[in-house]
């Protein structure tokens, strides 16, 4: 107890020295800044907190921009370049800032160690930059996936011989099966992705006997089809079940089933 | 084992003279077996008592663990992913809020680095204890057992007065731990390490020289290293196959850079290798403990709240609170981004790739079991050996079947 008692001090104090107001309205706007403090800090950019903060956002809009923008072209007449951008974001921030976000397209990410790899032995990858891991991403076209696998595993400045784990992702529009490799030699990690068509894919189990397994646990969930597997069956769910389960439009019809439907 | 001596050998293994007419002959075992280790079945082709093939069939205890997290809120999703992996399940909220942490660039306190630390390899400890008694059940021997389970209530004490609960613990948070560690928490762990080597000795002075159980382990279940590299094998299991991949040294997590231990190898691969691989590296855990313990930031909570209240400021520094940030769990929304974050589970790679699309939800989160990769190199282990052989190779992988059907 005490030590939560420690903890909830610096958010007292910082809440004390923010609104030095009389207590009876105090008591009110608690509730919601504790709310907001931590999803205005950790999601500040998500279209449903710009909803939320309207009440508070009208008054600072007419008042902060426009008198930060006069404040710098009357103090400083020289420095008249410098307060309008400044001003002008700050507007633009405040009146439409999930839409100004999505305008700007974010710059392609770089080609990493591994993309470079495969681009110079004569793949084509498409980098997408690094998890919040800090994994390299890349995406391979099925055309070509098992061949660069199999260069990954073979060739010395990659090395990688495990296959850590196949997830299949239900991207709506299309299924991705997500591959992440290891090395055991230089424990480097990397993220390989690829977009079925026609919800197809090679099969990588030539290159790692453990794709066995885990391709038949994506099919089993995702209905992703390897092909080129030696045995494409159910693997945790039975054998008669009807359906990809964690699909995001898979629906249990079986009314004995669903006890957590909302 | 003795038998085996009088057959005529090949370079792959025992075979039978064939002067009898036989048929092959399958034997279904399981779902519900003892020596299983949960709900496994295991389609067997004999040859007499040589086993032709083998197949596993798995999914009985198929809980849709992912499936639940795309209805659940992160924060109600927690507790249910302790029944991931029942006997360590520290690793799996390790790697789950670890995952979230990564996404959400979460700072974590120094202090609780180093009790997730300690949490950890406590339960690496109660793991490999379990284990250590269910395999010699395996093989025959009642009694290890009772005394393996007599340090696991140790540590199941320790976890119980820290957590409140001795299986599920769900004790970690996203940037921190529930709560600071009672005062007086870390004199008992210590108490625990001064005594628990001694007792390991004891265990290896019961088992280790035991002609019954090395006939049983030694040169029985042989794993090549590539072949276990290529079956996606790892953890001890690897390790005892002489391959040195420990992602604690690796690809250090948590605070496992700062602590030094060694780490246990064999040399052939074999079941007893496997045994040797593991004691060791309960006493290299121990080794881990007792330098978190010493080094603990801030030091055993009695100290730590008598300098709060002497109104000393250095000790409500951030490094030594139980959460770096706090967050609102009901109404917390982490940003879009993606993470797969591996550990070293005492079967191995645990690993927890989690998609969030800036709602309270998950997109997507994926459960890599270790037992999942360990158990399939079990076919390619048992092709042409006796029967009696199975549960001394099955049990030397150290599978939960939990885990393996998520």
């Amino acid at each position: 107890m005490s030590s939560e008692n420690e903890i909830d001090k610096p958010q007292e104090q910082q809440s004390e020295t923010v609104t030095p107001e009389p207590k009876a309205e105090e008591q009110q706007p608690i509730e919601p800044k504790e709310v907001k403090e931590p999803v205005s800090a950790e999601a500040g950019e998500a279209p449903e907190e710009a909803v939320a903060e309207k009440p508070a956002k009208p008054a600072r809009k007419a008042v902060t921009p426009k008198a930060s923008a006069e404040e710098g072209a009357a103090a400083e007449p020289s420095a008249d370049g410098e307060a309008k951008p400044k001003a002008k974001p700050a507007a633009a921030a405040a009146k439409a800032a999930p839409a100004k976000k999505e305008e700007v397209p974010p710059p392609p990410p770089e080609p990493g160690r591994y993309a470079q790899l495969l681009m110079a032995n004569g793949f084509k990858p498409v980098p997408l930059g690094n998890d919040a891991g800090g994994i390299e991403m890349i995406e391979l076209n099925p055309s070509e996936l098992r061949e660069a696998c199999q260069f990954l595993r073979d060739s010395d400045a990659s090395r990688f011989d495990l296959l850590v784990s196949i997830a299949g992702v239900d991207w709506k529009t299309s299924l991705q099966a997500v591959y992440h490799l290891y090395s055991t030699a230089t424990y480097q990690k990397l993220a390989i992705k690829a977009t079925a068509v026609d919800d197809k894919l090679p099969s990588v189990e030539s290159v790692w006997i453990t794709a066995d397994w885990h391709e038949r646990e994506t099919y089993d969930l995702f209905g992703i089809i390897f092909e080129g597997h030696h045995k494409l069956e159910r693997i945790l769910m039975p054998a008669d079940w009807i359906g990809h389960p964690m699909r995001k439009d898979y629906k249990v019809e079986d009314p004995r089933l669903v006890w957590n439907e909302r | 084992m003795s038998t085996t001596a009088n057959f005529p050998t090949t370079s792959q293994g025992v075979f039978l003279e064939k002067d009898i007419d036989t048929n092959d002959m399958v034997v279904n075992i399981g779902p519900q077996h003892p020596s299983t280790h949960g709900v496994l079945r295991l389609i067997t082709t004999l040859d007499g008592e040589l086993v032709k093939e083998i197949e596993p069939v798995i999914g009985y205890l198929h809980r849709s663990k992912e499936k639940m997290a795309e209805s659940r809120s992160l924060f109600q999703y927690q507790p249910t992913i302790d029944r991931v992996e029942y006997l360590s399940s520290f690793f799996d909220h390790y790697a789950f809020v670890a995952a979230l942490e990564k996404i959400a660039d979460l700072h974590v306190p120094k202090r609780v680095q180093y009790i997730r630390m300690i949490t950890m390899e406590l339960n690496r400890i109660t793991s490999h204890l379990l284990w250590f008694g269910t395999y010699l059940l395996d093989l025959g021997a009642t009694s290890p057992m009772f005394y393996a389970f007599r340090e696991r209530e140790k540590i199941l004490s320790l976890f119980e007065d820290l957590t409140g609960a001795r299986m599920m613990y769900n004790y970690y948070r996203f940037g921190g731990v529930v709560a600071d560690m009672p005062e007086g928490w870390l004199d008992k762990v210590r108490a625990f390490l001064d005594e628990a080597p001694k007792r390991f000795d004891e265990y290896e002075a019961i088992v280790s020289k035991n002609p019954i159980f090395l006939d049983r382990t030694m040169g029985i279940g042989i794993i090549q290293p590539e072949v276990a590299i290529q079956y996606g094998v790892t953890g001890p299991t690897l390790r005892a196959s002489g391959v040195n991949l420990d992602q604690r040294k690796a690809n250090p997590y948590c605070c496992y850079d700062e602590v030094e231990f060694d780490v246990p190898l064999g040399t052939k691969g074999d079941c007893y290798d496997r045994f040797v691989v593991r004691m060791q590296e309960m006493r290299e855990s121990l080794k881990i403990i007792r330098q978190a313990v010493d080094n603990m930031p801030g030091g055993d909570t009695a100290d730590l709240n008598k300098r709060r209240e002497s109104g000393d400021e250095t000790a409500n520094d951030v490094e030594l609170q139980t959460y770096g940030k706090k967050i609102n769990l009901i109404t917390y929304k982490p940003p879009k981004g993606e993470a797969m974050v591996t550990v070293e589970s005492p079967r191995g790679f645990l690993g927890c790739y989690m998609i969030t699309d800036g709602t309270p939800k998950a997109y997507r989160i994926k459960w890599r079991g270790a037992s999942f990769s360990n158990l399939s190199i079990l076919p390619e282990l048992m092709r042409g050996r006796l029967f009696p052989d199975l549960m001394s190779i099955f049990g030397s992988i150290d599978v939960i079947l939990p885990e393996v059907d998520r």
